[in-house]
């Protein structure tokens, strides 16, 4: 790869500008964010939106029942049943599956057995598997 | 398409220039590549479902190798966020390298709460949901021994269940970039200020906390991100490994799940506004939350650039614990790259190892 850090390198130079203005605009954000007169303004605007909310949730919800038809609550609903009927399928499957023994569709493994014992101290920072990782996984998952 | 540094500075500026023409050209097709497919898989390490009620899932993912450490270790995962980032891909999965390290890995993951898990609150997570998963662990394993690593909330839950739980089978507790001391979370503080914040309000008319306001919250730590991550994405479109490893983080960022309504409610209320976990005063279904309860021996990871747990609300956790066998450890990287990704592979997952092996034995 060639040297970036080249002064004739103007891609390197853009890089950097970005760099800079990223951390300057999160630095000013940041900053501003901590006022009072930011947090009372955002929450007013949240209790606005919260209003907005209700009433057209209630409207919707009107006009749905005068049209016979399910809203979104009820829909929901229904799928929350559906998912509690496929929890307990899962536990009747496994509760079947502890009285008659593992079914034919997975294969049984082998038990391992518990008896590792951790590498000697100078072997023992075994490091991770070497994997491709773009620098992107560095820059972007600071979150 | 690399060349060969120069000391001639008009033919550097010229190689680099023909590099850049070489990689807009390859911009160009893999452009159309990416706005046609999906993006990597994720979450591939095989894995069996022991347990699902509602939002709480418990998995037990498939050893690898044939002699395992006799303690079993159960993770507790973020509460905002899906599971998969412990598993993004093979070679890249903490979960895997557990495995291949000789671990028998269970994981609490968290599906979105459903509209009537409303009322689930810091209590079912700490009293209910993690008693049971370590219950079935043993079952399980035949172990009455279990190892719990929490990552962020998981960690706070963790925490709260360890200072609950003075009798617990849990033998070692690992954690990364857990909370504490809320007054610490210094910009999360001024945003939820109860002066303006009607988390009631809130929590009535929506049932849940919607996972759009949980994303904008994170989003508005970091403005600038979004912009430099795309812009960032567009100049290496050309490499894939920087293309994949994007697009596995950049969904998992935006796959943010809604927290249910009285879970919120008392996280801003009991440890946002209250303080109540660092001073000692949370209580769980009769039992208060005493960090000095914790006597098992103790990781905390934490990251360097965290701008979501910063090292002023995580770092009273060794000092408070009643533990004599604890550890902190800082390592270089943000909030995610801490646990995932190049950084994690070489720095916490290694350490993690260390610490953890010959206490598991």
């Amino acid at each position: 790869m060639p040297d970036d850090s080249t002064p004739l390198d103007p891609f390197a130079l853009w890089r950097q500008m970005l760099s800079q203005w990223e951390k300057g605009t999160n630095e000013f954000v940041n900053k501003a964010s901590e006022s009072d007169a930011f947090a009372e303004g955002m929450h007013r605007l949240m209790g606005t939106s919260l209003s907005a909310k209700k009433a057209s949730d209630e409207f919707a919800g009107r006009m749905l029942l005068a049209l016979n038809l399910p809203s979104r609550a009820d829909v929901e609903a229904l799928g929350d049943r559906l998912q509690a009927i496929e929890d307990r399928l899962i536990d009747v499957t496994r509760a079947l599956e502890e009285l008659t023994g593992p079914s034919a569709s997975r294969p049984t493994l082998p038990a391992p057995k518990r008896t590792r014992k951790p590498p000697p101290a100078e072997e023992a920072a075994t490091p991770a598997p070497a994997a491709p990782v773009a620098k992107v996984a560095k820059k972007r998952s600071r979150r | 398409m690399s060349a060969q540094p120069s000391t001639d500075p008009v033919a550097s500026l010229t190689s680099r220039f023909q590099e850049e023409i070489d990689r807009a050209l390859a911009r160009s097709v893999k452009g159309i590549d990416y706005l046609a497919s999906s993006g990597p898989a994720t979450g591939m390490t095989p894995r069996d479902l022991l347990h699902r009620r509602g939002t709480y899932a418990l998995y037990r993912y498939r050893p690898l190798v044939e002699e395992i450490y006799r303690i079993p270790v159960l993770i507790v995962m973020a509460t905002t966020n899906r599971g998969y980032i412990l598993d993004l891909a093979p070679g890249q999965s903490f979960v895997e390298y557990l495995l291949t390290q000789g671990y028998d890995v269970f994981v609490i993951d968290w599906s979105p709460p459903r509209p009537e898990e409303k009322t689930l609150g810091l209590d079912h997570y700490t009293q209910d949901f993690i008693p049971d998963s370590i219950e079935r662990v043993q079952r399980t394993t035949g172990e009455e021994d279990v190892n719990l690593v929490g990552y962020c909330m998981g960690g706070v839950l963790s925490t709260i269940y360890m200072a609950t739980h003075p009798e617990t089978p849990v033998r070692n507790l690992a954690l990364f970039t857990t909370p504490i001391d809320f007054s610490g979370m210094k910009l999360f503080s001024k945003w939820s200020d109860k002066r303006y914040f009607d988390v009631d309000r809130l929590v009535e008319t929506m049932g849940n906390a919607p996972p759009d306001m949980i994303l904008e919250a994170f989003r508005m730590l970091r403005p600038a991100d979004r912009t430099s991550g795309t812009i960032q994405l567009w100049e290496n479109l050309w490499n894939d490994e920087f293309v994949q490893s994007y697009r596995m983080f950049d969904r998992w960022a935006n796959d943010i799940l809604p927290l249910p309504g009285e879970f919120f409610r008392q996280t801003t209320k009991d440890l946002m506004w209250e303080n109540r976990l660092f001073k000692n005063e949370l209580r769980m279904r009769g039992r208060r939350a005493d960090l000095a309860n914790i006597r098992v021996p103790v990781l905390h990871a934490l990251a360097e650039h965290d701008h979501i747990v910063p090292y002023d609300a995580a770092k009273p956790l060794i000092r408070m614990i009643g533990s004599d066998d604890k550890e902190e450890v800082v390592l270089k990287g943000g909030h995610v790259s801490v646990v995932a990704g190049g950084n994690a592979v070489r720095r916490l997952w290694p350490k993690l190892d260390r610490w953890l092996g010959r206490r598991s034995v």
